[in-house]
């Protein structure tokens, strides 16, 4: 499977008569936007703002970030199983606008244990600096959705209106020659029998909470009864999965599964002959023992026999049961003699390194820990604060103390976050 | 800069252990070490006074030196206090990490020790101060008062410390965040390319090992027994009245479940954001088996069930906390002659 | 359960699941009572003995 990025970089959004590239700079139409955006089930009206890198502007609460992105004719459909037919993801040409973010608000706070602010885009001071989100154009999308909507039907509706505004944005750059294009493929590792074989294993939910009605993970699906899947690293970053809407389970958002640093870096190294990636395992954390022993004993497996893999990297989704699955199955795959490194979040509200992890493997001992709970900004009034209604916008006024956890991006689980818990 | 410094027997020159009894004494300016450390302390520093004690004497009364010594660290007003290194003398370590957490805690001036890693003294105080970590070579003095005075020049001024590695002290078991080049992602990769080619490699976080707790013997006549449940899965009376948080509780409450054969869910609700509570609001008896405890009752299986139940939420709470109330559930289960308990979690 | 046995908690016994850990959603009301007596009668044998066999 060869997936081939035409990237487009951009440098600025703009309002205009219709959706074009004009060099590096995105132009849009409001009203074009809005035309797509009030076919759609359960949207009432739409609005648009544009912010850029630098701005004194906050918005949120965030419901998910989606980088613009479109498929060229021939090759697999745009976010197969939620826009497109559920066929295999990852193949063909994608153009990129590099540089652009489709970032969609939610209508409430979603309360859960992400707190009242829920995920808050900063784009400007200490905060901002923290996020790679911050670096980003973003066009802004405040959904007005219908009224006594459910609301898994509004949070259905909020992200087929994010992936579909995305997706017409990028189709303007369809026939436009990209400034580089990147291939991605795995095919050269069969002859680089040297090099170690290295597996990424991926959580994408955890069974601590039900997936609302018809809520679409991984090709349109809610993962129910789902077992541990392999899945080609270009499935990741063309389409076939986004995240969960339950935030508080947190830290991964649709632009870093397109961008996924992990899948980027073995393939970087991949590239550079320094591994041979072997590609990846998602698979979901249990809701009880039965579905820990067999998940995790099922990941081990596909990574052993099927990836046939001498070393595997892991990431978790979410909290606690996502910790110890992680290190369940980092601790099967040591047993079968496959060297692990997983990446967990600091879980020590007390500081202390005692409280930090929940398992003690000897065999788990290499352990990369996204920092967190000390680290909070006080956060000055903005010029320009967005959000859906004025009740959130008065509550992200300002100033008012945000915790790194709060900013989107800070403290991302899928490989972005620079924010390093560090014993002291 | 006006410092005192504590020194054992030893150290002041006045015999090794056949003088572990000497008492406790003051003297002017600096004894032995002290004099090295008010050298490389520079800036003018004067060790003002010496406090000296036998390590026994110290151990045996250390209520009356603590009291002894802050108050003749206040008379010299001192502007740091400095005791040690101790290396591997464990009764001298034990002294000098609780005559500097007093002064610390009850003086609020910087305050800087040093023993090996292994000194009992360690264990107990690395959490609260900064302690050099000296080794177990008495050889190393100028080595290690050297990195004695630069961190405690450091804290005298207020300037960020820095890691273990780089100043030298004893890791106190704490975390903190710092922002680094390297994203987690190249960082997992980077170590697990280093652990497949057996190269070293350093973990980012410390598994914590838990001493295994003893293990009471088995209740020999359940029949006579008085049994308890406890839960940690965050049910409580409606309205919470005890205001148990749903993460990283600090609190606990007891309920009672006098007369009552069974729980019925329309009396209770959930504290607890870890888990979908649909099912234990249907019916509580799924957490806390009341109903098929009062059944056993009933057929004299068991003696007793104590009649209340004791609940908390177990989330995302660190061990600090869970310590505490797990020691406060268990005094109370003891001072109730509670013979056995039934624990359930989520 | 993992983290029962990791932390050494004495005496562990596996309950029915994070959601219902003393019962059984999927089975009748009387088949649920079942359920959860036999784990507390799991629980008391554990209760009996002296050491985590």
């Amino acid at each position: 499977m060869q997936l081939i990025l035409a990237i487009h970089p951009i440098t600025e959004i703009r309002f205009g008569e219709n959706t074009r590239l004009d060099g590096t700079v995105l132009v849009t139409a409001r009203d074009e936007l809005r035309r797509l955006a009030s076919q759609l089930p359960g949207i009432e009206s739409v609005d648009f703002e544009i912010v850029h890198p630098g701005e004194s502007c906050r918005a949120g609460p965030i419901f998910d970030i989606v980088e613009p992105r479109a498929k060229a004719p021939g090759g697999s459909p745009d976010w197969p199983g939620i826009l497109g037919a559920p066929q295999t993801a990852g193949g063909g040409t994608t153009h990129v606008l590099n540089g652009a973010a489709v970032t969609l608000l939610r209508e409430e706070s979603p309360r859960e244990s992400r707190g009242v602010t829920g995920f808050v885009l900063e784009m400007s001071g200490e905060a901002a600096s923290a996020s790679h989100y911050a670096k980003l154009s973003h066009l802004i999308v405040i959904p007005h959705s219908k009224p006594s909507l459910p609301v898994h039907a509004q949070q259905k509706a909020y992200r087929s209106a994010q992936l579909q505004i995305a997706v017409h944005l990028a189709r303007a750059a369809l026939d436009v020659t990209p400034d580089w294009t990147q291939k991605l493929d795995l095919s050269a590792a069969e002859s680089r029998t040297a090099l170690p074989r290295v597996a990424y294993v991926g959580q994408i939910f955890s069974r601590q909470r039900r997936p609302e009605a018809e809520e679409q993970i991984l090709y349109g699906t809610d993962t129910e009864g789902m077992l541990p899947t392999l899945l080609h690293p270009n499935e990741w970053l063309d389409g076939a999965l986004v995240p969960s809407y339950h935030t508080s389970l947190g830290g991964a958002e649709t632009y870093f599964y397109q961008n996924h640093p992990v899948i980027a870096e073995l393939y970087r190294r991949h590239q550079a002959r320094e591994l041979n990636f072997a590609g990846t395992v998602a698979t979901i954390a249990s809701a009880d023992n039965f579905d820990r022993e067999r998940s995790t004993h099922f990941a081990a497996h596909l990574v052993k026999w099927a990836l046939k893999a001498d070393a595997a990297v892991l990431t978790k989704f979410g909290g606690g049961v996502p910790h110890t699955d992680l290190s369940e199955t980092a601790r099967l795959l040591e047993c079968e003699g496959i060297k692990t490194a997983v990446q967990v979040t600091d879980l020590a509200r007390d500081r202390r390194v005692e409280s930090a992890l929940l398992f003690n493997l000897p065999e788990v001992n290499a352990i990369i820990c996204i920092g967190g709970n000390s680290t909070k900004w006080k956060v000055p009034p903005v010029a320009r604060v967005i959000a859906a209604n004025s009740g959130l916008a008065e509550m992200l006024a300002g100033p008012f103390e945000i915790e790194s956890l709060n900013v989107v991006g800070v403290a991302n689980q899928q490989g972005a976050s620079r924010l390093r818990s560090m014993v002291y | 800069m006006r410092v005192v410094h504590y020194l054992n027997q030893f150290f002041a020159g006045l015999g090794g252990e056949e003088k572990a009894g000497a008492l406790f004494e003051t003297r002017e300016g600096a004894v032995g070490p002290g004099k090295l450390l008010e050298q490389l302390l520079g800036d003018g520093a004067q060790v003002v006074m010496t406090l000296v004690s036998g390590d026994n004497y110290a151990v045996e009364n250390q209520q009356s030196i603590i009291a002894a010594v802050l108050e003749k660290v206040r008379e010299a007003n001192a502007d740091l206090f400095v005791a040690g290194p101790c290396f591997q003398a464990g009764r001298y370590g034990m002294a000098a990490g609780a005559l500097c957490s007093a002064v610390q805690a009850k003086l609020g001036i910087p305050v800087i020790t040093g023993m090996a890693q292994e000194n009992p003294g360690s264990d107990l105080y690395r959490e609260t101060l900064f302690i050099i970590d000296s080794g177990d070579n008495a050889a190393k003095m100028r080595d290690v008062l050297t990195r004695m005075a630069t961190l405690a020049k450091k804290l005298l001024a207020k300037e960020a410390v820095g890691l273990p590695k780089e100043e030298g002290y004893i890791p106190r078991g704490l975390i903190r965040d710092h922002f680094v080049e390297k994203t987690a992602a190249e960082r997992l990769v980077e170590m697990v390319l280093a652990k497949v080619k057996n190269e070293p490699f350093e973990s980012e976080m410390i598994p914590t090992a838990f001493a295994p707790v003893p293990m009471p013997p088995g209740v020999r006549d359940l029949k006579k027994a008085k049994l308890m449940l406890i839960t940690d899965g965050g049910l409580v009376p409606k309205g919470n009245p005890d205001r148990i948080q749903s993460s990283a509780a600090t609190r606990w409450g007891s309920y009672s479940i006098k007369d009552c054969a069974d729980l019925r869910g329309e009396d209770y609700e959930i504290s607890h954001g870890g888990y979908d509570p649909q099912f234990v609001r249907q019916d509580p008896n799924r957490l806390v088996p009341l109903d098929v405890m009062r059944e056993l009752e009933q057929e004299g299986v068991i003696g007793e069930l104590y009649d209340e139940f004791i609940s908390t939420s177990g989330l995302a709470n660190p061990l600090s906390n869970t310590r505490r109330m797990g020691r406060e559930m268990a005094e109370k289960a003891k001072r109730l002659g509670i013979d056995a308990i039934i624990l359930t979690s989520t | 359960m993992p983290i029962a046995e990791m932390v050494g908690a004495n005496r562990p016994v596996l309950g029915n699941g994070i959601v219902h850990v003393m019962g059984d959603a999927k089975v009748s009301v009387d088949e649920e009572k079942r359920v959860r007596r036999q784990l507390v009668q799991k629980a008391l044998e554990a209760l009996q003995r002296d050491d985590n066999s």
